[in-house]
């Protein structure tokens, strides 16, 4: 023996899909913290596996190269929102350095390991016959399951970590340094979002995928590219410059995203294709109360905005007219929105269920995001806009003994600054307003996405007898027995971790 | 009677494009205004797409410049958005930076999408 690795990709692959299911298994085991500080790297070993196999999309005509399907841009946006939460982790106590989770380590050394394989043998890649195609596709989905399984494991641990800081608080025990309910149940919101993108791609491509025919009707396809586009361009941005002006965007074309969400559903479910009680009683509200909160985030970031400070990241501007141009393609009809019947002769609304969800998936995410951007140390404000947050916010503490003082200087805000309206960095009191406005934000957008996840398409049958104007069995059942897939066992249902 | 001197014209064109930018700030913020209170869609629509007007005019100027100085009194978003696009026709296009045809287009298609 000379304890080479000799296993083939496809081996490595199952057993990495082993590996996640038997984490599952052994909840005694489950230990949050190594779980989540390996996640990561998890997650960057998939996306580079990914990387390294051979496109699935054919070569465009003129430039020779191939353009990523939705399942290419689905791992960027994992990536994404893995790399997000990551770096939000970076500094805390919890869940800190320390030892990694041995398990999920195998996971990633196994992509790892499958990636160096597949490079290392990499040669001209001539058009794949079927058998290779099929096992391509099979191998993709092998590693979205994988990160699907994975995910719900630790967000499994995460969620008892969280149960165990409630119970300790509600005995009126205090916790101890580093524990922090809060960050414990931000985590778990964003694994839960991380699960939620891996299995809408997995339930929308894994059957088709393998028959290896299915296109998807242009319309949509040209909104979900977008939607991917923004979503991986948005977190790329906000990682690597914290800016009011990008920001603001951010949040404009999240408000924009979630009114065109609405408009969509609401014709989806109009037409049969989505249970229309859980749209009206639920869903609905969810979004518009979300989209309100983006839109009050993007009046907060106009005003902090320095009149020198307006200009966007320009990849940034690009990826939202993209989306903007999308969803004008399917939702305007000269200067109105267009009727119902117009909308849904442009797309196919059978996929408006699954796109919705993913959208608010990635949606909390950014929410999470924009929140980590209201407490960075870098984050400046217009000194005019923060000498008003500063007094408002003081006029409504009793604790500050300047309460009454709603001079300029009282903020700290110099009046050359005022002049100019220069940046300046934020006062503690103005910070927490915003941080306060953010987490109103992961409020509403955690609703709308359990909303979201609870939508149940209708059967083609029931649609025939909605349309007859006869009451369907199936759409008259209970709310509580409507879940999305097998793996919502255990997950939290909207607003259970408040 | 025009101008033969080609630097006092393009001093004109660029002083044209910074109006056009102050425009398209107060419009953008105009339209947030309304937008705060009122939650079409097709509002949402308007402001995004200024938002990106917006940036893209400030891309043209030189860095630092500040657009919300001598802000104009119009609250009309849309008519503030329609006296940017006549500015814009007062200089030939090769006056202008290159980059602004794009800006042009933009402002024109917003015209077109909600003020035709």
């Amino acid at each position: 023996m000379t304890g080479r690795d000799k296993r083939s990709v496809g081996e490595l692959l199952l057993e990495s899909d082993h590996t996640a299911r038997a984490i599952l298994m052994d909840v005694d085991e489950m230990d949050a913290a190594p779980m989540l500080r390996t996640w990561g790297e998890v997650v960057q070993a998939a996306s580079e596996l990914w990387q390294a196999l051979p496109p699935v999309t054919p070569i465009q005509p003129g430039t020779g190269e191939h353009l990523p399907d939705s399942a290419d841009l689905a791992i960027q946006q994992l990536q994404a929102m893995s790399e997000a939460m990551h770096r939000t982790g970076r500094g805390r106590a919890w869940p800190g350095d320390g030892p990694p989770d041995e398990r999920l380590l195998r996971i990633a050394e196994s992509f790892t390991r499958a990636a160096d394989l597949i490079s290392g043998h990499a040669t001209p890649r001539p058009p794949l016959s079927d058998p290779e195609r099929r096992d391509l596709q099979a191998a993709r989905t092998r590693i979205m399951h994988t990160l699907y399984i994975g995910s719900h494991g630790v967000a499994v641990a995460v969620r008892q970590r969280v149960r165990e800081l409630e119970m300790k608080m509600a005995s009126r025990r205090g916790l101890t340094t580093g524990d922090s309910l809060r960050h414990a149940r931000a985590a778990h919101a964003r694994l839960t979002a991380f699960e939620q993108q891996a299995g809408a791609v997995l339930a929308c491509t894994y059957p088709r995928a393998l028959a290896g025919e299915h296109r998807e009707p242009a319309a949509t396809g040209r909104l979900a590219q977008a939607l991917a586009t923004w979503d991986v361009q948005a977190h790329r941005t906000l990682a690597v410059r914290v800016d009011t002006a990008d920001l603001m965007l951010t949040a404009r074309t999240q408000s924009l995203v979630l009114t065109a969400v609405n408009t969509l559903t609401r014709v989806a479910a109009d037409s049969g294709q989505l249970d229309r009680q859980q749209y009206t009683t639920r869903l609905s509200p969810a979004l518009e109360m979300s989209q309100e909160r983006w839109e009050t985030m993007a009046g907060l970031w106009k005003d902090l905005t320095p009149p020198t400070s307006r200009r966007v990241d320009p990849d940034l501007a690009s990826a939202a007219l993209e989306t903007r141009a999308a969803l004008h393609e399917l939702l305007r009809d000269g200067t109105t929105i267009a009727h119902a019947s117009v909308i849904a002769q442009r797309t196919d609304l059978s996929r408006i269920g699954r796109l919705s969800q993913r959208v608010l998936a990635t949606n909390l995410d950014l929410a999470h995001a924009t929140h980590d951007a209201t407490t960075n140390p870098e984050l400046t404000g217009a000194a005019q806009a923060v000498n008003r947050l500063a007094i408002a916010t003081r006029w409504h503490d009793p604790r500050d003994p300047q309460t009454i003082d709603d001079s300029p200087l009282a903020a700290r805000v110099t009046p050359r600054d005022l002049l100019t309206n220069r940046a300046v960095p934020l006062p503690d009191h103005v910070r927490s307003c915003l941080t306060v406005a953010a987490d109103n934000l992961i409020d509403a957008n955690r609703t709308a996405m359990s909303a979201a996840a609870s939508l149940d398409p209708v059967p083609a049958q029931d649609r025939r007898t909605s349309q007859d104007g006869e009451p369907s069995a199936r759409r008259g059942r209970a709310i509580q027995d409507r879940t999305l897939n097998s793996m919502s066992t255990g997950r939290p249902t909207s607003r259970c971790e408040r | 009677m025009m101008s033969t001197d080609p630097r006092r014209t393009d001093l004109d064109a660029a002083d044209s494009l910074t109006t056009v930018a102050r425009l398209l700030a107060r419009a953008l913020d105009m339209a947030c205004d309304q937008a705060a209170t009122d939650p079409s869609p097709a509002l949402r629509f308007l402001g995004l797409g200024l938002n990106l007007a917006t940036s893209q005019a400030l891309e043209l100027l030189p860095v630092s410049h500040d657009v919300d100085e001598l802000a104009p009194v119009e609250t009309d978003p849309l008519k503030l958005l329609r006296a940017a696009e006549e500015l814009t026709r007062l200089h030939p296009i090769e006056d202008f930076p290159p980059g602004t045809s794009q800006l042009i287009a933009t402002i024109c298609d917003l015209l077109n999408e909600h003020a035709p």
